[in-house]
């Protein structure tokens, strides 16, 4: 076990060095640079002149390799991730300013998804073909082929429409710099359905599909017919071990689950003027922001791979099998 | 040893079947997927759903009542019609025309369906010219009105007069079939790469999967907003058209080549493999007469449920402003276009392109599902 | 020698001095009271100058307090608080936008051939630490903040980054200044009524950005100091603490000064300036309203809901589009707001640019053929469009300035304006293109099309449908126009390289800001697209391959030399209409048709906000309305 994780965090390390350089190229890849962005977005003129001074004090006339080393020998030696140009602030500081909510959002709406998709997946295996599992399982996947931003639109303008909400972001004018109060809770709360709807019900359909098939693969195992000829309770046969074993892939989830606490959902967000991490990495890409978008990129990545390497390790430690692979 | 032990192991199974033969048991692969299939209705609802869709897609320019493109000035926003097959207890199919009025305040047409005005409507009617295809030149429409000068907005116009039913069915075409090339693409790379993984395992089955975790480890929005930014802005709208389809299946093709990569593994374990290689074939035609076909329903199965995902991305790509670019007109751009308050609130019948991608990713799902459900027969009755 | 002596109700006469500490309607600005009341704060008649600048009002004399709940999408928007919050330059618009008056500046002499600006300070203004705004300041600006090679060079401002040399400052006592050039400054006041140029003189309080300073701080402690804020030099740091949008310690001389940046995510708010140096009619001082907080919203959409909720006082940026309209004017009742006219200097809702000196030898000369610029004009009709995309609103229309301003030019306005695809055909077979090809492409004798690209800004949706409709006309007659939309800074990065075909974009500057701005009519800026490389050459800019400009352009640009030099408006108009007839004659681009006012949103209960106000960045609406004596009511 201890070899398998070793060679696995091993494996990681040239993954990671690779995915910084992507990381950066793929910033650099639209034509121009953030000043190029900037003066596009703004009112006023800047003369050549002044655009060619802040080009060189922003290091972008540096040759990329340079300006790439800059970079990543801040992150690895001094833990220091640039400075977003947009915001004027340290990068770090920007993306930690705004992950208590994407965090607090992330995680609300994996508890959505799991208590949806749980017991969906476990009634469409137990009742393969009957209407209860074309039912619920329709339920589950209009969540998935509704386009998110749409789905997003529509239901923030029914807020509005019908139940006179203050729409967009998390908190009403009145409680955002407000400390925290049981109002400002549930004003909290009166905001946050319909991010948990729109993001949560894109992911159900998948973590259905999942535990429907798993567990319809247990419930054909001979061990489940030895089960029910003993006369076990068809309940308690299920909960027993089929539903353990096909919970496995719950644990796989974590490989998303990772990375998607601190990204949010990028669209979505944008869309509902979320103060998450998504519309900040948006606006970073668009803007030509390089060192918050790279840093930003590098960091979901390292999670992806992180996460991945847990859920791995999770399944490798629960199902030996999969070590020996 | 392990493989000797394997054949004799499967050996022995083949006995314990031979006592109990059923008519499944000697049915051919396909014919059993397509029992299993029938048993999931829905499924079977999902595919013809599904088949209705391409249909509409393959026939657009002559389903379509106008050219999609085509621009009315005095129809802005005009909202759908309803047909009245009887007029005065006659036979009579037809719409109501409008009075249309310009509000000087609000600055926005709006539309009285006016009871006196009569557009009969008809099937196989004369309209706008158009090229099936491209290539063949004809002027019939499905449906219509008999005067093509009538306005005739089953589905209402958009801010440019266009009609929105013409539109849909245009947008059927291309993003369905930006589903089937994307999938198309993501096949032959997941299955090659997957398959070289699996089958010959040791450092190339190591580099590629490096590869697939890189590929999945990079966030796919930053991606997509590089690559699609990298697209020459004077190519043409049939190149970016392709473009954009390589750009979403990017993300496609990893999932289905570790699929492969899978199914290879536990199969060139399988006595019939074993038994291809003792004959002395080569293994290029190990891998194409033996292990393909053998899992080829399931990748098929694999393919459909991916084609709604790239539906989906065609959408979001577009909400991201990197998708097809007007004139081209797919769902996306529809979507994108309605992506406003102002479609909400004033002119609902803008979001039906949102209601045809919901029927199309829910279809292809099921139908996914379905033959998912019967491309491994043998295995859970 | 010209003397501006300030007119009609923008200053008290002296005489009413007396008449002042009576007519006080508020003895003290409530916000203030406790902080006066401690001791912490001087009374009002000690904050204010002796003589305050009097504010006239729109409506009605004011009431203290609240908040102006407005909107902003990012930490990119900091002209929208330039314009809001901080249009008090030493000159200034007036609300009609018909003339500069005084601001910091009370008055000012002008010498006949324009070459000494001779300016007095109102006396008694503070910045907003209550440290009094003096010479010193300007001074402090022009010698260490200007001239230094290390800072910022927009420090300078525009008007005089190339003068810096030749140009004198005389500091005659504590509230009088002489600028002193060698060439004839025409244009000076104009240009410091407008943000580009204007800002810069009141923004450096010398007691306070001192500290910053490489000339007046120890290199130790300045050092330390570029540590602690992790920056990379001096000028950085400087930079950064003279951000009036950022920097909460700068004092401002606005009436509002900055305590959530411009570079917080959630809300950019602003308070009350307790040293704000202008009064309304009764000698209250202000601004009415205690605070103005902009709500950081990224999304457009909902912007929209927050006005159609009511949560928005006022604002006319981001939701007030064209299509926008219908539904605003649904929620009136609901959000319990109403519309203003916003009316605009723009001269056209899109301008067609062709590059006439692009690098593509088979483009350049087609492009350069007027002939060919007009058979593209005359053969799309504008008024198709107009009802189309406006609702019928506005008129067909060329490169022009507007119909009400002093420039006004019909011919350039309406010529070739008519919807004619004949004679559009007429004057392509005169430059050989008579043949079609077999896709029915009008084609040459050597069989080659008129192909060309056309790059479209994506953020602006009525662009891209008038440029897909003109250019299926264009196709209708025969000329492959192939259409492209593309996101702005892309767009933008090909017009400052001038390696685009044609493009299209805004048409600003239709009213006396056109002074400051031809640049549709001369090449002098990244905006003329039409003349990329010509403007390279002229100012020696490196972004695009320079091209030498042919013998009318150097002329128009002689001529703008000239007017520069000018320092009388009837010399300016007359040397300006000579631009605009060549222009005229050129023909450098295609207009399709002349803006119509657009609206703003106001509450209600939000108050003195104008019937009209005019948009335009060089007159950085709503600076010049007042926002100062804007207030809110309860209902």
């Amino acid at each position: 076990m201890h070899i398998y994780i070793f060679k696995r965090v091993l494996m990681m390390i040239p993954t990671l060095i690779l995915i910084s350089i992507v990381a950066f190229l793929v910033i650099q890849l639209p034509p121009g640079d953030f000043l190029t962005a900037l003066t596009a977005g703004m009112e006023g003129r800047m003369t050549p002149e002044e655009i060619a001074y802040l080009r060189e004090r922003y290091g972008l006339n540096d040759p990329m390799w340079l300006q790439y080393w800059k970079w990543i020998s801040g992150i690895v030696f001094e833990g220091d991730f640039g400075y977003s140009f947009q915001w004027r602030r340290p990068v770090s500081e920007l993306i930690w300013s705004h992950l208590g909510l994407t965090v607090l959002i992330s995680f609300v709406t994996l508890l959505f998804v799991w208590a949806v998709s749980f017991p969906i997946g476990v009634l469409s295996a137990v009742r393969q073909y009957s209407f209860s599992d074309y039912f619920f399982t329709f339920i589950g996947f209009i969540g998935l082929a509704t386009p998110n931003f749409l789905l997003a639109l529509v239901l923030m303008y029914v807020g509005f429409k019908y139940f006179g909400q203050s729409v967009g972001g998390l908190f009403s004018p009145e409680y955002q710099n407000a400390p925290w109060s049981w109002a400002k809770l549930g004003d909290l709360m009166a905001h946050l359905w319909i991010p948990i709807i729109v993001i949560g019900t894109a992911k159900t359909a998948e973590l259905i599909r999942v535990m429907r098939a798993n567990l319809l693969d247990e419930l054909h195992k001979p061990y489940v017919a030895t089960a029910r000829s003993k006369g076990l309770g068809e309940m308690r046969t299920l909960i027993k071990y089929p539903i353990r074993i096909a919970l496995n892939p719950f644990i796989s989830t974590i490989g998303w689950v990772l990375p998607s606490l601190v990204s949010g959902a990028v669209i979505t967000a944008v869309v509902l003027n979320l103060p998450t991490t998504g519309p900040l990495l948006l606006g970073a890409l668009r803007s030509q922001d390089m060192y918050l978008a790279g840093s930003f990129i590098l960091m979901l990545s390292t999670l992806t791979v992180v996460g991945t390497l847990i859920s791995d390790i999770l399944l490798a430690w629960l199902d030996p099998r999969i070590r020996y692979q | 040893m392990a493989d000797a032990s394997a054949y004799v192991k499967t050996n022995a199974e083949i006995q314990v079947y031979d006592d109990d033969v059923r008519a499944e048991d000697v049915a051919g692969q396909w014919q059993l997927m397509w029992w299993r299939f029938k048993r999931h209705k829905v499924a079977v609802i999902a595919g013809i759903c599904v088949l209705f869709i391409y249909l509409v897609g393959i026939f657009a320019e002559f389903l379509s009542p106008m050219d999609p493109n085509d621009h009315h000035t005095r129809y802005t926003y005009a909202p759908p019609q309803n047909v009245d097959l009887f007029h005065d207890g006659q036979w009579l199919p037809h719409v109501k025309g409008y009075q249309v009025e310009i509000d000087q305040f609000t600055l926005r047409r709006t539309f009285v369906t006016d009871e006196e005005k009569i557009i009969p409507i008809g099937l196989f009617v004369k309209g706008d010219e158009y090229k099936m295809w491209g290539l063949i030149p004809w002027d019939r429409h499905l449906i219509g009105p008999l005067n093509p000068r009538d306005p005739f907005y089953l589905w209402g116009a958009d801010r440019l007069g266009r009609d929105m039913l013409s539109r849909v069915i245009h947008g059927a075409r291309v993003s369905m079939s930006i589903g089937l090339v994307g999938v198309a693409i993501s096949l032959v790379l997941g299955i090659i790469l997957g398959g070289i993984s699996g089958y010959f395992g040791g450092w190339i089955d190591n580099a590629i999967q490096r590869i697939i975790e890189f590929l999945k480890s990079i966030p796919t929005i930053p991606l997509w907003m590089g690559l699609a930014a990298a697209i020459p802005l004077t190519w043409e709208p049939l190149y970016v058209y392709f473009a954009i389809t390589v750009l979403i299946s990017l993300i496609g093709w990893t999932g289905l080549a570790r699929e492969v990569r899978g199914k290879v593994i536990s199969m060139k374990g399988d006595d019939f493999v074993i038994a291809a290689r003792l004959d002395g074939l080569r293994t290029n035609k190990i891998i194409t007469r033996h292990l393909v076909p053998s899992f080829l329903s399931h990748i098929i199965a694999q393919t459909t449920l991916a084609i709604p995902d790239m539906i989906l991305s065609e959408t979001a790509l577009s909400f991201l402003g990197i998708g097809l670019q007007p004139p081209i007109v797919s769902w996306g751009v529809l979507l994108k276009e309605a992506q406003n308050i102002n479609a909400v609130a004033t002119a609902p019948w803008l979001m039906i392109p949102g209601l045809a991608v919901v029927f199309a990713v829910l279809t292809l799902n099921f139908l996914g599902d379905g033959m998912r459900d019967a491309a491994d027969p043998y295995s859970h009755h | 020698m010209t003397i501006f002596k300030p007119r009609g109700l923008s200053r008290i006469a002296m005489t009413s001095v007396f008449a002042f500490l009576a007519t006080h309607a508020w003895a003290e600005v409530p916000m203030l009271q406790s902080a006066v009341d401690a001791g912490e704060l001087p009374p009002m008649e000690e904050r204010l100058p002796s003589d305050p600048p009097v504010v006239p009002v729109v409506e009605k004399i004011g009431e203290y307090g609240g908040t102006w709940r407005t909107l902003i999408s990012g930490a990119g928007e900091e002209s929208w608080l330039v314009t809001n919050i901080g249009y008090d330059y030493i000159v200034r618009w007036d609300p009609g936008l018909n003339e500069v008056v005084p601001n910091l500046a009370e008055s000012w002499t002008v010498n006949d051939d324009a070459t000494e600006f001779t300016f007095k300070l109102v006396e008694g203004v503070k910045w907003s630490d209550g440290t009094p705004y003096t010479t010193a300041d300007v001074d402090f600006w022009w010698n260490h903040v200007a001239k230094n090679p290390e800072l910022p060079r927009s420090f300078r401002t525009r008007s005089l980054r190339n003068r810096l040399n030749s140009t004198t400052l005389t500091i005659i006592d504590d509230y009088t200044f002489t600028f002193t050039f060698e060439e004839p400054h025409g244009l000076l006041l104009l240009e410091m009524a407008s943000p580009d140029n204007g800002r810069q003189l009141s923004r450096f309080p010398a007691h306070y950005m001192k500290q910053f300073h490489a000339e007046f701080t120890d290199a130790d402690a300045l050092q330390k100091m570029v540590e602690d804020a992790n920056l990379p030099s001096w000028a950085d740091l400087f930079e950064d603490r003279a951000n009036q949008w950022i920097n909460k310690d700068l004092p401002t001389l606005n009436a509002w000064t900055v305590t959530s940046p411009l570079t917080d995510t959630q809300n950019v708010r602003f308070e009350r300036n307790p040293y704000y140096w202008k009064v309304d009619a009764e000698g209250n001082q202000l601004p009415y309203l205690d605070a103005v907080n902009f709500e950081v919203v990224g999304d457009k959409e909902v912007m929209l809901l927050k006005v159609l909720n009511g949560e928005v006082d006022m604002i006319h940026r981001y939701i007030n589009t064209f299509p926008n309209k219908a539904v605003l004017a649904d929620n009136r009742d609901r959000g319990n707001y109403d519309f203003f006219e916003y009316g605009t200097s723009d001269f056209n809702t899109m301008v067609i640019f062709p590059n006439l000196t692009t690098d593509d030898e088979r483009l350049h000369p087609i492009f350069n053929d007027r002939r060919f610029r007009e058979a593209l004009s005359v053969s799309f009709d504008r008024q198709e469009l107009i009802d189309l995309v406006f609702v019928g609103q506005g008129e067909p229309y060329q490169a022009a300035p507007r119909p009400e301003s002093k420039y006004y030019n019909e011919t350039l306005a309406k010529q070739h304006t008519e919807y004619d695809p004949d004679r559009a055909l007429e004057l392509l077979a005169e430059m050989g293109y008579s043949e079609t090809d077999s896709s029915g492409m009008l084609v040459n004798e050597n069989g080659e099309r008129l192909t060309f690209v056309i790059t479209v800004r994506e953020d602006r949706q009525p662009m891209v449908d008038m440029m897909e409709i003109i250019a299926d006309r264009w196709r209708d007659i025969g000329i492959d126009a192939i259409n492209r939309v593309v996101e702005k800074s892309f767009q933008r990065e090909m017009r400052n390289s001038g390696t685009h075909e044609m493009l299209v974009d805004d048409g600003e500057g239709g009213l006396v800001d056109g002074l400051i701005a031809p640049e549709a009519w001369i090449p002098i800026d990244n905006n003329s697209a039409y003349g990329i490389g010509w403007f390279a050459a002229i100012t020696g800019d490196e972004d695009a391959l320079p091209v030498d400009p042919p013998a009318e352009v150097m002329e128009s640009y002689a001529l703008f030399q000239q007017l520069k030099r000018t320092g009388d408006p009837d010399e300016q108009t007359q040397l300006y209409g000579e631009i605009l007839t060549r222009a005229q004659e050129q023909f450098y681009t295609i207009g399709v048709s002349l803006p119509v006012a657009g609206y703003g949103i106001v509450k209600n209960n939000f108050h003195n906000v104008p019937d009209t106000i005019v948009r335009g960045w060089q007159f950085a609406d709503p600076g010049p309305v007042n926002p100062q004596q804007f207030f809110k009511t309860a209902n």
